[in-house]
C-alpha cells in the first residue's frame, strides 16, 4: 500500500507529466488559455490514459512478451492509441451528444499527445504490476488536469496585463511555465 | 522554388521549432548537454528524411495513391512507427548510453508533430527528390534549433560544452573568474522553460523591429 | 463495404511488410544489445581481470549470507569453471561489499572492495592501498590473510567475507574437510 502511495505522490508532483518530464507541452500552451478548455482536455486526457494503459498493458504481457516481439511495442501501442480514440470518439458521438460537444474537439488532438504514449510506454518499462499500473495511470493524469487547471488561471489573467510586444503568446507562457516548475521542482525533497 | 530554397527554407524563415512551435517536448526534455540534441537530431533527421520518401513514393502513382488516401493517416502512423523503431533498437545496439539519456523521448519520436505535419503537408503530394531535401532541410533545422537551447543551458548550467562524448570544452574557468558555482537552475526543468521563453521572445523582437523598419519605409 | 475491404487490405500488407522488415533489424540488433546489458549487468566482474567473453554467466541468490553468486561456465571446455561470489559484511560502517572469485578448487583467483563506507585516511586507505595477499589461498584456509595494523575492525569485515564465502565455496564445490 505504501509503495502505491509513494507512486501516485511521485506521479502527481515530483515528476509531474507536464512541468518536469515535459510530456504533453504541446496542448498544454496551445490549450491551456482558457479554465474551461484546459478542463475539457484533460477530463479526454484523464480517459484516454486509463484505457490506454490497461490495454496496452495487456497486449504487452499477455500477447507481446510470451511471443518475444517486444521491440514492436512503439508501433503496436500507437496503433492501439489511435484506435481507441477513435472509438472512443465514435461512441460518445452516437450516445451523449453533449458529452461529445464538450470533448469532441480535444480527442483527435490526443493521438498525437505525447503524454498518452509516454505513459504507456512507461508502465512497460517500469514493469509495474497491474496495481501499480492503475495508480499511475490516474495519478498521471491528475497532476496534468491540476497543473493545466493552476496554468489556465494565470493566463486567463494575464490576457489583461501589459506584456512587452515581444513576450506576448508563447514565449509569456513559457516563462509562466517556468515559474510553476520551479514551485515543483521542490517537491523532489519530498519524495 | 530552386533546391537550395527548398533545402533552407527549413533553416529560419520555417523553422519548426522556434517558428511553428512544433516538436516541444523534446527541445524542452533532453537539451541538457549537446551531445542530447545532436543525438536526438541525428534521430529526427533519420525519420524525417525517409518517412517523406516513403510518403511520397506512395502517393506519386495515381493508382496505390486511391488506395492509401482514405485509410493515409493510419498509414502514415505505420510507417512512421517503423522507421522510429528502427532508429530505437539500432541506437540501443550502438550507443547504449546516448539511448539511456534520451529515454522515452526516442520512441516518442512517433508522436513528434514535425513528423506528421510534413507527410501530411509536403510529401503527399511533392516529388520523392523534392520530399528528401525538405526533410533534410527541416530536420537540419531542428538540430540546429535544439543544439541552441542546449549551448545555453549546458554553459549556464553545467560550464561545459560537451560535443560528443570525450570531446568537451570546459569553461568552468568562467564560473571561477566570476567566483561564483555554475547555474544549476539551467540544467533543472525551470531552466528549459525559461530560455525557450528568452529565445522565442528575442525571435520575436527581432522581427518585431523587422516589421516596424518595412512599415516605415513603406509609409515614407 | 467494398472500400473497407480494399483499405483493410492496404493497411495489412503495409503490417506485414513493415513486420517483416523490423523482425529483420531486431534480428541484427537484438544479440548486440543483449551483449550491452550483459556488460552492463557485469560491468563490475570485469574490473576482477577476467575476460568475460570467454564464459557464459548465469547468476543467483541463494544463502542469507551472499548476495549473489555468478556462475561463470567457460566457452571451451578445457578452461575451469568459476564461481564469483559477491558478499556484503560491515566494517566500521554498513554496506562493505566485495567480489570474490573462486575456482573449482576453491582457489582464489580475484577480490576486490566494490563499495564500502569507511573513514577516510583509516579503513579506506587500507582497502585502497594494502593488498591483503589472499589471492591463491585455498579456502577455507585464510592463514595467508595479511591484515594491516591500525585498522583492525575494516580487515576483519573483509576477512569475514572470506570467511562467508569459504563456506558457500565449499556447499558448492564440494570439500574435503
Amino acid at each position: 500500500m505504501a509503495e502505491l502511495v509513494a507512486i501516485a505522490f511521485a506521479a502527481f508532483f515530483v515528476e509531474n507529466v507536464l512541468l518536469t518530464q515535459f510530456l504533453g507541452i504541446c496542448s498544454f500552451i496551445g490549450v491551456g488559455k482558457k479554465r474551461s478548455s484546459s478542463l475539457g482536455m484533460g477530463l479526454a486526457v484523464f480517459v484516454v490514459i486509463i484505457l490506454a494503459s490497461i490495454v496496452t498493458w495487456a497486449i504487452y504481457n499477455f500477447v507481446m512478451v510470451p511471443l518475444e516481439i517486444e521491440f514492436m511495442k512503439t508501433i503496436v501501442f500507437i496503433l492501439v492509441i489511435a484506435a481507441l480514440v477513435q472509438m472512443i470518439e465514435t461512441i460518445i458521438k452516437r450516445f451523449s451528444p453533449s458529452l461529445y460537444k464538450a470533448l469532441g474537439i480535444y480527442l483527435p488532438l490526443i493521438t498525437t499527445n505525447c503524454a498518452v504514449l509516454g505513459v504507456a510506454l512507461t508502465n512497460v518499462k517500469e514493469g509495474y504490476e497491474f496495481s501499480e499500473m492503475i495508480v499511475y495511470a490516474i495519478s498521471i493524469p491528475l497532476g496534468y488536469m491540476f497543473v493545466m487547471y493552476i496554468y489556465a488561471i494565470i493566463r486567463e489573467k494575464l490576457e489583461f496585463s501589459p506584456i512587452p510586444k515581444a513576450f506576448q503568446g508563447i514565449p509569456i507562457a513559457m516563462v509562466l511555465a517556468a515559474i510553476l516548475a520551479l514551485i515543483f521542482s521542490r517537491f523532489g525533497g519530498l519524495a | 522554388m530552386t533546391v537550395k530554397e527548398n533545402f533552407f527554407k527549413g533553416f529560419i524563415k520555417e523553422n519548426q521549432l522556434f517558428v511553428f512551435a512544433l516538436g516541444m517536448c523534446p527541445a524542452l526534455a533532453i537539451t541538457k548537454s549537446i551531445e542530447n540534441a545532436i543525438g536526438m537530431g541525428v534521430a529526427v533527421l533519420f525519420v524525417l528524411v525517409f518517412s517523406n520518401l516513403l510518403v511520397s513514393l506512395i502517393t506519386m502513382n495515381p493508382k496505390i495513391r486511391e488506395l492509401v488516401m482514405p485509410v493515409r493517416i493510419p498509414v502514415y502512423i505505420v510507417l512512421i512507427a517503423s522507421l522510429v523503431v528502427i532508429v530505437e533498437m539500432v541506437m540501443e545496439a550502438f550507443l547504449p548510453e546516448l539511448f539511456e539519456t534520451l529515454g522515452v523521448f526516442i520512441p516518442l519520436i512517433v508522436v513528434n508533430c514535425i513528423i506528421f505535419g510534413r507527410a501530411e503537408a509536403y510529401a503527399g503530394d511533392h516529388k520523392p527528390l523534392e520530399s528528401v531535401v525538405d526533410g533534410a532541410g527541416m530536420a537540419i533545422g531542428y538540430t540546429g534549433a535544439i543544439m541552441i537551447i542546449s549551448l545555453i543551458r549546458e554553459v549556464f548550467g553545467a560550464g561545459t560544452i560537451t560535443i560528443w562524448g570525450n570531446v568537451k570544452l570546459d569553461l568552468t574557468f568562467m564560473f571561477d573568474f566570476l567566483g561564483i558555482e555554475p547555474i544549476d537552475m539551467f540544467l533543472q526543468p525551470v531552466g528549459a522553460f525559461f530560455t525557450l521563453g528568452f529565445i522565442l521572445a528575442a525571435i520575436a523582437a527581432i522581427q518585431n523591429g523587422k516589421k516596424d523598419k518595412a512599415t516605415k519605409e513603406v509609409s515614407k | 463495404m467494398k472500400q473497407g475491404l480494399t483499405s483493410g487490405l492496404v493497411l495489412l500488407i503495409l503490417g506485414v511488410i513493415c513486420g517483416i522488415a523490423l523482425s529483420v533489424v531486431n534480428y541484427l540488433t537484438a544479440p548486440i544489445i543483449l551483449q550491452n546489458e550483459q556488460a552492463k549487468k557485469y560491468a563490475a566482474l570485469s574490473d576482477l581481470g577476467i575476460d568475460l567473453s570467454l564464459y557464459t554467466i548465469t547468476d543467483s541468490s541463494l544463502s542469507e549470507n551472499i548476495d549473489t553468486v555468478y556462475l561463470l561456465t567457460p566457452n571451451a571446455e578445457t578452461d575451469p569453471s568459476i564461481r564469483v561470489y559477491s558478499v556484503t559484511t560491515t566494517g566500521f560502517s554498513e554496506g562493505l561489499n566485495m567480489l570474490i572469485a573462486v575456482d573449482e578448487n576453491r582457489t582464489v583467483i580475484a577480490y576486490m572492495v566494490v563499495s564500502h563506507q569507511e573513514s577516510a585516511g583509516y579503513g579506506k586507505d587500507t582497502i585502497e592501498t594494502h593488498d591483503f595477499n589472499m589471492v591463491g589461498a585455498v579456502l577455507p584456509d585464510t592463514s595467508l590473510f595479511e591484515a594491516k595494523a591500525g585498522t583492525s575492525v575494516t580487515c576483519d569485515a573483509i576477512l569475514l567475507c572470506f570467511d562467508m564465502v569459504a563456506i558457500q565455496a565449499t556447499l558448492d564445490f564440494g570439500g574435503d574437510n
